[in-house]
């Protein structure tokens, strides 16, 4: 890299960042795949991908110079490769050092531009993880070194001259060979009699210092390409002196119909079968032509159902049956995935979120332009609007779309979280994903994973119980945890679920009138309690572990969770498990509203969450005798929310009123309103830092008229009524109390 | 990532200047009888004063939100902030939109003033450290004090007296009141 020009230097600098957020996409694969492969260890096509994302990792490492990243990931390829080739079984021993190795080259890469981010310490971690990778490749037949010059012969072209092929052979001899009389250089010189050695390596990695050497010990191995009209059976033959004492693999050469058929599963899948075959040469293009040409010739004439393409590749241009076959496959499997990997661009986020703003500029330009065509009352004009927002509707749903990201990739990250956390903890958990295609905004998963995470160590840590203890309590040595993820009107739930112990709330209880959390001797309601485990400074755990227990963190789930507009909710069955829910709004740009008024105030209501209106309500509005407004609704009394005096706005008192029903997580209540303005897209303005202690209001939108109208968030204001129960229940209750 | 690389060397003129330049600008602007500058290089932009929605349950220095091109952007009442009673509207009556706030966290705000004067040179060897006492406002909302001819000038400190933490504070403490 010293002596490359300024340009190149400047070309690296720049595409450095893309580098490594690429890479980092490739290692997080890395994981996802071992986790998944350890679930099913024969799904070759897994491996393969695993191959894949390391063997990019290294040579995109490679275009920017990032040496100890290729010298590293090298060694987890070639471990890869043994696996691929069926020499190594994916063991969960192997498992788990390819995850650390992984880890090893995420650490590498997010540091390739600070040298000194590699400490001595991560450079012995980095030799440690070579030695182990090199005690699982070197144990097979062909050492690390050797393996190299076979894999490179292997793609060249296959030997000219017909009867002649070639051999890859591999042997490794044992300790004995040359105490028992035999000397590997002879067997050699054997075989280059047999034919042309195209190439040979010996490997002498595992020759000892020499101190330790024991020179009538043999520790030799050697790998030669033999071009040669020899049988298996004479090339066999050479070792038969040494076969007891000998690791030897001689690997058929391939024959032409087995290089194609490689050749097809290694290609990028195309949709179409005689495309697949003429890029491998199977067939050239003119013949190809010739058989579509025929093929149209002879469709009619036939049962109507033209003839298949694969099948007079075969008979009429002489292809092989099972080359055919393979590109069949690979077609099919093609149309499975939906040849996913080629359909993909890569946008800029900030991109994508600039066109996200001027579409929000669009809806309220378009809300605009609406109001003022009604109020010229030309028909056409008015039509002609609306048309047009119906459009920028579609736009608007389209584009959001483009944001939404599938959970599960989040999701799947927790797996070795979970798992390195179950094995520290020395207890032992099942873990299961459901919904994980469940989509959300992609600001909204990167906002989630972070409270996700505590909470999934927070069930790992403190609701599992360790094998002992849950056998005790009559379950499974092993818990549960379940993270899930579903759509709910407007809205995502994702659940956390465990079958551990449950919250201890007596315990719970103790702590928070120790901490004054709690006035002393006041036992609030079970939910109450429940949610005190969110409050900043509390933790119940006996014993701090590195992992929860400090008091940090739950407070900040909490706190997090709301700053999306989430919440969060408890279920806990004390001894069965625990259920924490979480549910978020889809998106946080643009939402359907209900816009409503109170004097001049305009207030959004997001539509998701309104379930009827009761026009001129208002009247049927009373006072319980606790002193709150309530309506009774078919039967059903509902608490009402007066905004007016909430939020004490300035207004004449209006002759009617009218009562929105929302839905909130705490169930149906009532807004009493003056004003109903309908339906509306709203773009979501957030309010900013200044009013993030505002409760019972989530954001601010501008209307077409240019005005700012701030969006209710129904299920704070829902907490606001309960809270006032709450408190009057409370008050009632110490008033006994002395 | 190419943001911040960018972003480096943009900063660098604005540093330069405050080195090299003798005279800073400041915005002068009067709350009733008083005038007041602030550093221009926060300024944005001076807007008229027209509709504004009141956001509820926020303190009085909170006067509301408006409509910025898209953005929305809250207004402080200065002279409420300052624990007057808070400023009536006038035909003068401006909002001053500008930055306040470390680098890489910049909010938005818009400054209620009763009228905009000017933009006045102050060099730096005219500026005085703001007095111990008898300053009408608190004296860490003053950078210094700026001699403009015969009459000096408080020049205001907008990182301190519109800190947004320090607002926010207030706003819990009005919540709970």
């Amino acid at each position: 890299m010293s002596n490359a020009s300024d340009a190149d230097q400047d070309f690296i600098a720049a595409a450095m960042p893309a580098f490594i957020s690429e890479a980092g996409e490739q290692t997080e694969a890395i994981e996802t795949l071992l986790l998944e492969l350890e679930e099913q260890p024969d799904n070759r096509e897994l491996l393969d991908s695993l191959f894949r994302c390391a063997h990019t990792v290294k040579g995109s490492a490679g275009i920017f110079g990032l040496n100890k990243v290729v010298e590293f990931t090298h060694h987890v390829e070639t471990l890869l490769d043994k696996c691929r080739d069926g020499e190594l079984a994916l063991t969960p021993e192997i498992s788990t050092l390819l995850l650390k190795c992984n880890d090893q080259i995420k650490f590498l890469v997010d540091t390739a531009t600070d040298e000194t981010a590699d400490t001595p310490q991560q450079k012995d971690l980095r030799a440690d993880l070579v030695i182990q990778l090199c005690a699982y490749t070197e144990g097979t037949a062909t050492s690390a070194g050797a393996a190299e010059p076979a894999a490179s012969t292997a793609d060249t072209a296959p030997a000219g001259e017909p009867g002649v092929t070639q051999w890859h052979i591999s042997a490794r001899f044992g300790p004995e060979t040359f105490r028992n009389g035999m000397d590997p250089l002879s067997i050699a010189k054997y075989l280059q009699g047999l034919g042309s050695v195209k190439s040979i390596v010996c490997a002498t990695d595992a020759v000892p210092s020499l101190v330790d050497m024991n020179p009538e010990t043999c520790y030799l191995s050697f790998a030669m390409v033999l071009e040669s009209a020899a049988k298996r059976d004479d090339v066999e033959g050479a070792f038969s002196f040494v076969a007891d004492d000998c690791e030897l693999e001689v690997r058929a050469p391939e024959s032409p119909e087995q290089k194609l058929v490689r050749a097809i599963e290694d290609m990028p899948a195309t949709p179409r079968l005689g495309d697949m075959l003429v890029s491998v040469g199977a067939v050239s293009q003119s013949q190809l032509t010739e058989v579509l040409s025929r093929q149209e010739q002879t469709a009619p004439a036939a049962s109507g159902q033209k003839a298949k393409i694969g099948n007079l590749l075969e008979t009429q241009a002489g292809v092989a049956p099972a080359v055919v076959e393979a590109a069949l496959n690979k077609q099919q499997k093609a149309k499975e995935s939906g040849g996913e990997e080629n359909r993909f661009i890569r946008v800029q986020a900030d991109r994508l979120d600039a066109v996200i703003n001027l579409l929000g500029e669009l809806v309220i330009a378009g809300a605009g332009a609406n109001l003022l065509a009604r109020e010229t009352r030309n028909v056409a004009l008015i039509e002609a609007n609306l048309h047009m927002n119906n459009l920028i509707e579609e736009i608007r749903n389209g584009t959001l779309g483009l944001r939404m990201v599938p959970v599960g990739e989040t999701f799947s990250r927790f797996r070795r979280v979970v798992r390195d956390t179950a094995s520290s903890l020395g207890k032992e958990v099942n873990f299961e994903i459901v919904g994980g295609e469940a989509e959300l905004d992609k600001s909204m998963v990167e906002k989630i994973a972070d409270p996700l995470m505590h909470l999934v160590r927070n069930s790992l840590d403190h609701g599992l119980e360790p094998p002992a203890e849950r056998v005790a309590a009559g379950k499974t040595p092993a818990g549960k945890l379940t993270l899930s993820a579903k759509h709910e009107t407007g809205a995502i739930l994702i659940r956390i679920e465990d079958d551990g112990r449950g919250i201890n709330r007596e315990r719970v209880l103790q702590r928070a009138w120790n901490k004054g959390l709690i006035e002393q001797g006041v036992v609030p309601s079970d939910d109450v309690i429940n949610m005190m485990i969110f409050e900043a400074g509390f933790s119940t755990a006996e014993q701090v572990t590195n992992l929860s227990g400090r008091g940090v963190g739950m407070d900040v789930v909490k706190r997090n969770i709301e700053a999306l507009r989430g919440n969060l909710k408890l279920n806990s069955r004390p001894g069965k498990g625990l259920t924490v829910d979480i549910r978020l709004p889809l998106t946080l740009a643009i939402i359907d509203g209900f816009l409503v008024g109170v004097g001049k105030a305009k207030f959004v209501l997001p539509l998701g969450s309104v379930v009827e209106v009761i026009e001129a309500g208002g009247q049927h509005v009373r006072v319980d005798k606790n002193g709150r407004h309530v309506v009774e609704l078919r039967g059903n009394v509902l608490p009402v929310v007066r905004l007016r005096t909430l939020y004490s706005v300035e207004s004449t008192l209006p002759e009617r009123t009218s009562v929105v029903v929302v839905a909130s997580p705490k169930g149906q209540y009532g807004i009493e309103v003056e004003v109903l303005m309908g339906q509306q897209q709203t773009v979501i303005k957030p309010l900013g830092r200044l009013f993030k202690t505002l409760r019972g209001i989530s954001g601010s939108s501008i209307l077409g008229s240019g005005e700012v109208a701030l969006i209710l968030d129904v299920g704070s204001l829902g907490d606001l009524v309960t809270a006032d129960l709450h408190s009057s229940s409370h008050l009632n209750r110490t008033e006994v109390t002395p | 990532m190419s943001h911040s690389m960018t972003a480096a060397p943009s900063l660098l003129p604005g540093g330069q200047r405050s080195l090299q330049e003798d005279a800073l600008q400041y915005l002068t602007f009067s709350l009733g009888d008083e005038v007041f500058a602030i550093d221009i290089r926060s300024v944005r932009e001076i807007i008229q004063h027209g509709s504004m929605t009141v956001v509820p349950l926020m303190p009085e220095f909170v006067r509301g939100i408006i409509n910025l091109r898209g953005a929305v952007v809250p207004v402080i009442d200065l002279q409420s902030r300052f624990g007057r009673p808070k400023a009536e509207f006038g035909k003068k009556t401006c909002v001053i939109i500008f930055d306040v706030g470390p680098d890489g966290d910049k909010v938005e705000l818009g400054l209620l003033v009763d009228a905009v004067s000017e933009v006045i040179d102050i060099a730096p060897s005219a500026i005085e450290p703001p007095p111990q006492f008898g300053t009408t406002i608190q004296r860490e909302f003053i950078r210094g004090l700026g001699k403009v001819g015969s009459e000096f000038i408080v020049i205001l400190e907008p990182e301190r007296a519109l800190n947004i933490d320090d607002m926010v504070a207030l706003t819990e403490q009005n919540l709970i009141a």
